[in-house]
C-alpha cells in the first residue's frame, strides 16, 4: 500500500480531511474524494484551463497541483461561486450573453475571470482576452465570453459603488 | 438587416427570439452532468495501452506482472476481446456483403497505428489501472509505415491489410450531365493540385463512457459522450453478441463533440465487453493525449481538380480526382466521408457536368470521422480556391466570376445535377451584404491599390458556400447500392402530466447546441406556453426516448428534422386537446384557442378549461371522453424530411435535407518577412432562413470560425514518415485562445424553407471554406510575388515556404 498523507483543506467555505496518496492530483481529489464534479479536466498538463480553481484566491490549474500541496488552504471551485441561490454576476452575464454551449471549459473561465476582475476590476476588452488565454474554449470562439465577462465588470463596479463594497469574491 | 429584424413566423411568439438557454443554470454552477461525473457502485476502471508503433506485428503479448498487480480486477487482450466479440460493423459489410477486413477496437495480430490499443487493464481506480500497464510487456515485429496517401497507392507500398492487396479500401466514380462534353467544348481547362490537411475539433471533454452490465437482468447499459447512440444501438448489440432489448444507451451532458465523437462507439465495445465479465460497472476516459493520438481525426485529402471553363468565366464542368487519407481503419461512416460533398456537389453554382472519382486509402495514420464541415470542407477548399484562380487566369474578378456562375434567386427549388433539391437562397445578396459589411470591396480595392503602391501587402478573400444539413445517410447508397436508405429524419414525445405541466423527450444528443431551449421555444408556441413551462430532458435514453434511424446530433440536422417531430407530436396534442375542449365546453373545435395553459373559445376568455383540467380528465376519467379520443395526453412523432428519397440507379438522390448559404469576407494585411497577417475586417453572411433562436445561430457561427480559423493558421496533426505524431499534446496542436480570435461582423438574410415546418435550416458548419477564405486572401496579397496557395493549412511557415519558393530560394534552415 502506498503511504497516504493527510490533507485538511477548505473548499467553497466547507472544512473537509482526507487522507490521500502523494501522487493524487487536486484535480482528481476534488471531483473524486470531495466529489465537487464542478471542476472539469480537460489536458491534465496545464494548456487548456478548464480545471481552474482559486487557491487561497489565486487562480491555480488544479491538473498540475498535488492534492497534498494544498494542505491547509482555502480553495474556491465553480461551486462556490454562487451565494446561496442567487448567482454571481459573472454567472448572470454569462447566462445573459450566451457565453457557453457545451459548459465544459466554463466554471475554469468563471473562475479565471473572478480572478481577473478581483486584480483589474475594469479591464479593457484586451485584458480580457489575455487574461482567459489561458483557456481553450471549442463551441464560442470566446465571442461572448469576452463581452459577458465586459457587462460583468460593469455590473460588479455599479455594486461596489452603490453598496461602498468590494465585491466579494 | 439586424438579426431581430428578420422575418421569423408572424404568429410565432417564441420561434425566432433569442431566450435565454435553459441549460446554463447547471452548467455556470457546476452542476452539469458529463460522463466523467458519473460514479456508481462498485465501478471499476479502465486504461488503455496503446501502440508506440505505427506498423508493427504483435509477437507476444504478455499480461502476467500486470494481472498480479494489488487492485487488477481484469485484463484483457485484442485477441481475446476478437474471440468474444463480432468485428464493427461497417458500411462495406451493411449491404450484406463480407468486409474486406476484420475490424476490432483493439489490435489483433498488428498494429497500424501508434495509439492503437493493444491491451485492456480493468482496476479499482485510474492510478493503479495505469500502474498495471507499465507492467505489460509486449513484444513488436516493427514493419515499414506508409503515411502520404499517394505514397500508400503505389505498388510496394507497405500494405496494411494484406488479404486486401492493395490500401485503396474503396474506389467510385460518378458522373453527372456530361462531363466529357463540358471538357470538350471548354474554351480552357484550368488543373490544379490540391491539398486539405488533418485537424479536428477537439472537444475539450474527452471521449468516455461507462458500462454496467447486471448479471440479474443480462441488461447492458452504457452512459457515454456518443453524438450517434441511436444509430450505432444496433452496431453495438451485433458486437456483442447482445439483443437490442439488452442494449441501453445513455447520454448525458456533452462537452463538446462538432462529430468528432461519433467515432466513441469502438471504445465502448471495449468497456462494454468488460463490464459483461465482470458483471460490475467499468468506467473509462481517454486524456487527452490518447484523444490527439488515437481518438480519431477529420480527414485529410488531396485532390486532383480540373475545370472546364469558357473565356468568360462560364464554368462548365468539374473534375475531382481525390484520395482521403482515412488512417489505419474504415469505421462508420467512413468511407462516406469521402463522397460527403455530393450534398453540395456544384456548391452554389451552375454547372451541372461533374465527374467524381473518389478514392479511400488507408494510412498508418489516426483513423477518420466526420468532424464539422464533414467531407464537404475539403470540395470548399478546392472549388473556392479553384473560383479564384479561374478567376486570375483568366482576368476576372473573384467577386464578379461568383456572381456570374452563381444558381440565380429564381431557380429555386432548384434540383443539382445529382438529384440534391436546393430549398431557396438568393447567392449573390449573401455575397453582397457579406461585402457591405467588410465596408465595401471597392474600397479594400483601392486601399490595396495604395498599400501595394507602400510595400505593404493586403489582401482581400471572398467565398461562398452551402451549408447542407440533415444527410439522408443515402451516400451510403453510393458507396453500396444495396443499402438503401432515405432516412433524414428526428423523433420527439410530448407528455402533458396531471399537474398540466409539459415534458419533452427527443433522439438528439445535443453537443451545446441548446436542444433544450430551442425545443422548449418550439412546443411553447405549439402549446400556448412559456418556454419556461415546457421541460425538455436533457440526453439521450434508448430505453425511453423515442428515436429514428438516423436520430443523433451531428450534420446539421435539428432544424431540418427535429424540428418537425416537436411540430408533430405538438400538433397530435393539440387536435386531442382541442377535441376533448370541444366537447366539454359544448363548442365548435375550431373556434378553440389555446394560450397561456388554457383553452378556450376565441374572443370569449372566460369559456375555457386549464390544460390540467383536460390531463386529468383523460388520465383519470376516460370514460368521460369523447367517443374516439385516446386517454393520455402524450403523443410521439417519428418525422422524416418530406423530401427525403431514396438514391436512384444513376446515384442521384436529395443527399440533405436543407442548404443553407453563406458568403465570407476577409481583408488580411501579409508580413513577407515573417509570413504572419492580421485580419483587418471580417464578415460572414448567413442565411439559414428562419432562426429559432438568433443568439444560439451567431453562436454556432462564431465557434465554427473559430475552429476554422486555428485549422487554417495553427492546428494541424502532422506525422513524421515512421508515423509517429508529433503533435499530441495541447503544447504542439494549438488551439486558438481569446487573443487570437478577430472581430467577426455577422449578417443574416432569410429565405425560409419551403418544406420545413417552420422555415428553419441546418446551420453551424459554414465555416467550412474558412482555409479557402484566408487562402485566396493571402494570394491576393501575394499578387506582387505571384504566390499561389494549394493547401489548406497556412501557418507562417508555410506561408514563408511559398514566399521563398516564389522568389526562388530555398527555405532558410
Amino acid at each position: 500500500m502506498a503511504k497516504r498523507y493527510p490533507v485538511r483543506v477548505k473548499v467553497n467555505g466547507v472544512e473537509y480531511e482526507r487522507s490521500v496518496e502523494g501522487r493524487r492530483l487536486l484535480s482528481d481529489f476534488l471531483r473524486e474524494d470531495l466529489e465537487l464534479t464542478g471542476t472539469h479536466v480537460g489536458c491534465e498538463h496545464g494548456a487548456c484551463g478548464a480545471c481552474t480553481a482559486l487557491l487561497n484566491g489565486q487562480s491555480i490549474l488544479s491538473c498540475l497541483a498535488l492534492a497534498v500541496q494544498v494542505d491547509g488552504a482555502e480553495i474556491l471551485t465553480v461551486e462556490g461561486v454562487a451565494d446561496e441561490a442567487k448567482l454571481h454576476p459573472i454567472q448572470e452575464a454569462f447566462w445573459e450573453n450566451h457565453a457557453l454551449q457545451c459548459g465544459f471549459c466554463t466554471p475554469g473561465m468563471i473562475l479565471s475571470a473572478l480572478a481577473l476582475l478581483k486584480e483589474n476590476p475594469r479591464p479593457t476588452e484586451e485584458e480580457i482576452r489575455v487574461g482567459i488565454s489561458g483557456h481553450i474554449c471549442r463551441c464560442t470562439g470566446y465571442v461572448n465570453i469576452v463581452k459577458a465577462i465586459q457587462t460583468a465588470a460593469e455590473k460588479m463596479a455599479e455594486t461596489s459603488q452603490t453598496k461602498g463594497t468590494v465585491q466579494n469574491v | 438587416m439586424a438579426i431581430s429584424e428578420v422575418d421569423v413566423r408572424a404568429h410565432a411568439k417564441w420561434i425566432g427570439t433569442p431566450v435565454k438557454r435553459k441549460e446554463d443554470p447547471r452548467l455556470i454552477t457546476g452542476q452539469g452532468c458529463y460522463v466523467d461525473d458519473v460514479k456508481l457502485p462498485g465501478m471499476f476502471h479502465c486504461a488503455l495501452l496503446r501502440s508506440p508503433h505505427a506498423h508493427a506485428r504483435i509477437k507476444r503479448v504478455d499480461l502476467s506482472k500486470a494481472k498480479a498487480y494489488p487492485g487488477v480486477a481484469l485484463t484483457l487482450t485484442g485477441e481475446e476481446l476478437a474471440q468474444a466479440t463480432n468485428s464493427l460493423p461497417s458500411v462495406f459489410s451493411l449491404g450484406n456483403k463480407p468486409a474486406p477486413f476484420a475490424d476490432y477496437p483493439m489490435a489483433v495480430g498488428k498494429v497500424r497505428y501508434v495509439g492503437e490499443p493493444v491491451a485492456a487493464v480493468v482496476a479499482a481506480d485510474r492510478y493503479i489501472a495505469e500502474d498495471a500497464l507499465d507492467l505489460i510487456e509486449v513484444e513488436y515485429d516493427p514493419l515499414p509505415a506508409v503515411t502520404d496517401v499517394e505514397e500508400a497507392i503505389k505498388p510496394g507500398a507497405p500494405l496494411l491489410f494484406e488479404e486486401m492487396g492493395t490500401n485503396v479500401t474503396w474506389h467510385g466514380t460518378y458522373s453527372y450531365g456530361d462531363p466529357d462534353k463540358a471538357f470538350a467544348e471548354a474554351d480552357r481547362i484550368i488543373k490544379r493540385r490540391l491539398y486539405f490537411h488533418r485537424y479536428s475539433s477537439t472537444p475539450l471533454e474527452t471521449f468516455g463512457g461507462i458500462a454496467h452490465f447486471e448479471r440479474a437482468t443480462g441488461m447492458l447499459t452504457i452512459r457515454s459522450n456518443h453524438q450517434i447512440p441511436a444509430m450505432i444501438h444496433p452496431f453495438m448489440a451485433y458486437c456483442l453478441r447482445i439483443p437490442g432489448n439488452k442494449l441501453r444507451m445513455v447520454i448525458g451532458d456533452i462537452g463538446g463533440g462538432f462529430g468528432i465523437k461519433c467515432a466513441v462507439y469502438a471504445n465502448l465495445m471495449i468497456i462494454g465487453h468488460l463490464s459483461m465479465r465482470l458483471g460490475r460497472p467499468v468506467k473509462w476516459i481517454e486524456d487527452r493525449r490518447e484523444h490527439l493520438l488515437a481518438s480519431a481525426h477529420g480527414t485529410e485529402r488531396t485532390g486532383y481538380v480540373e475545370v472546364a471553363v469558357k473565356n468568360d468565366g462560364t464554368i462548365l464542368g468539374v473534375k475531382m480526382k481525390t484520395y482521403d487519407n482515412d488512417g489505419g481503419y474504415m469505421r462508420f461512416p467512413e468511407p462516406v466521408g469521402v463522397i460527403l460533398w455530393s450534398h453540395v456537389v456544384q456548391s452554389c453554382y451552375r454547372f451541372r457536368n461533374i465527374l467524381m472519382d473518389c478514392h479511400a486509402v488507408v494510412t498508418n495514420k489516426c483513423p477518420v470521422t466526420p468532424n464539422r464541415g464533414y467531407g464537404r470542407m475539403q470540395h470548399q477548399f478546392f472549388l473556392e480556391r479553384m473560383m479564384n484562380i479561374i478567376g486570375r487566369e483568366l482576368k476576372i474578378d473573384p467577386v464578379e466570376i461568383r456572381l456570374k456562375n452563381f444558381i440565380r434567386p429564381d431557380e429555386f427549388p432548384y434540383e443539382a445535377t445529382n438529384g440534391s433539391l436546393y430549398d431557396s437562397g438568393d447567392y449573390p445578396a449573401t455575397l453582397q451584404k457579406a461585402l457591405e459589411l467588410i465596408g465595401g470591396y471597392e474600397h479594400w480595392r483601392e486601399e490595396q491599390k495604395k498599400s501595394r503602391a507602400e510595400g505593404r501587402y493586403l489582401g482581400i478573400g471572398v467565398v461562398t458556400i452551402m451549408d447542407s444539413g440533415a444527410s439522408n445517410l443515402g451516400e451510403m447508397s453510393m458507396i453500396d447500392p444495396d443499402i438503401r436508405s432515405s432516412t433524414a429524419g428526428e423523433a420527439a414525445a410530448i407528455r402533458i402530466d396531471a399537474t398540466g405541466s409539459v415534458t419533452v423527450a427527443l433522439g438528439t444528443v445535443p453537443q451545446g447546441q441548446s436542444h433544450e431551449t430551442v425545443s422548449a421555444q418550439i412546443v411553447a408556441d405549439e402549446l400556448g406556453l412559456s418556454p419556461d413551462e415546457v421541460t425538455v430532458l436533457t440526453g439521450f435514453d434508448s430505453a425511453t426516448h423515442p428515436y429514428c434511424g438516423s436520430s443523433g446530433t451531428y450534420a446539421s440536422r435539428y432544424a431540418g428534422t427535429a424540428t418537425g417531430a416537436l411540430k408533430g407530436a405538438a400538433q397530435k396534442l393539440r387536435d386531442r386537446i382541442f377535441k376533448i375542449a370541444a366537447h366539454f365546453l359544448e363548442a365548435r373545435f375550431e373556434d378553440l384557442e389555446l394560450s397561456g395553459g388554457r383553452v378556450f373559445v376565441r374572443g370569449v376568455p372566460q369559456k375555457g378549461m386549464a390544460l390540467r383540467d383536460i390531463a386529468a380528465i383523460s388520465l383519470y376519467n376516460p370514460a368521460a371522453l369523447p367517443a374516439g379520443v385516446e386517454p393520455g395526453l402524450e403523443a410521439s412523432c417519428n418525422y422524416n424530411y418530406p423530401k427525403a428519397n431514396q438514391m436512384d440507379e444513376k446515384f442521384r438522390a436529395n443527399y440533405a435535407s436543407t442548404y443553407a448559404n453563406v458568403a465570407h469576407a476577409i481583408v488580411v494585411e501579409l508580413d513577407v518577412e515573417t509570413g504572419q497577417f492580421k485580419i483587418l475586417k471580417y464578415s460572414v453572411v448567413h442565411d439559414a432562413g428562419n432562426l429559432i433562436n438568433p443568439k444560439v445561430a451567431d453562436g454556432q457561427i462564431h465557434g465554427g470560425f473559430a475552429h476554422s480559423l486555428g485549422a487554417t493558421l495553427y492546428e494541424e496533426f502532422v506525422y513524421n514518415e515512421d508515423g509517429q505524431l508529433l503533435t499530441s499534446t495541447f503544447m504542439d496542436y494549438l488551439c486558438p485562445k481569446a487573443t487570437e480570435i478577430p472581430q467577426m461582423e455577422i449578417g443574416h438574410l432569410c429565405s425560409p424553407s419551403p418544406f420545413t415546418p417552420y422555415g428553419t435550416k441546418g446551420m453551424g458548419e459554414g465555416s467550412g471554406p474558412i482555409p479557402a477564405l484566408i487562402g485566396n486572401a493571402v494570394e491576393d496579397a501575394l499578387t506582387p510575388l505571384g504566390v499561389e496557395v494549394l493547401g489548406s493549412n497556412l501557418s507562417p511557415q508555410n506561408i514563408m515556404a511559398m514566399i521563398w519558393k516564389a522568389k526562388g530560394r530555398e527555405p532558410a534552415k
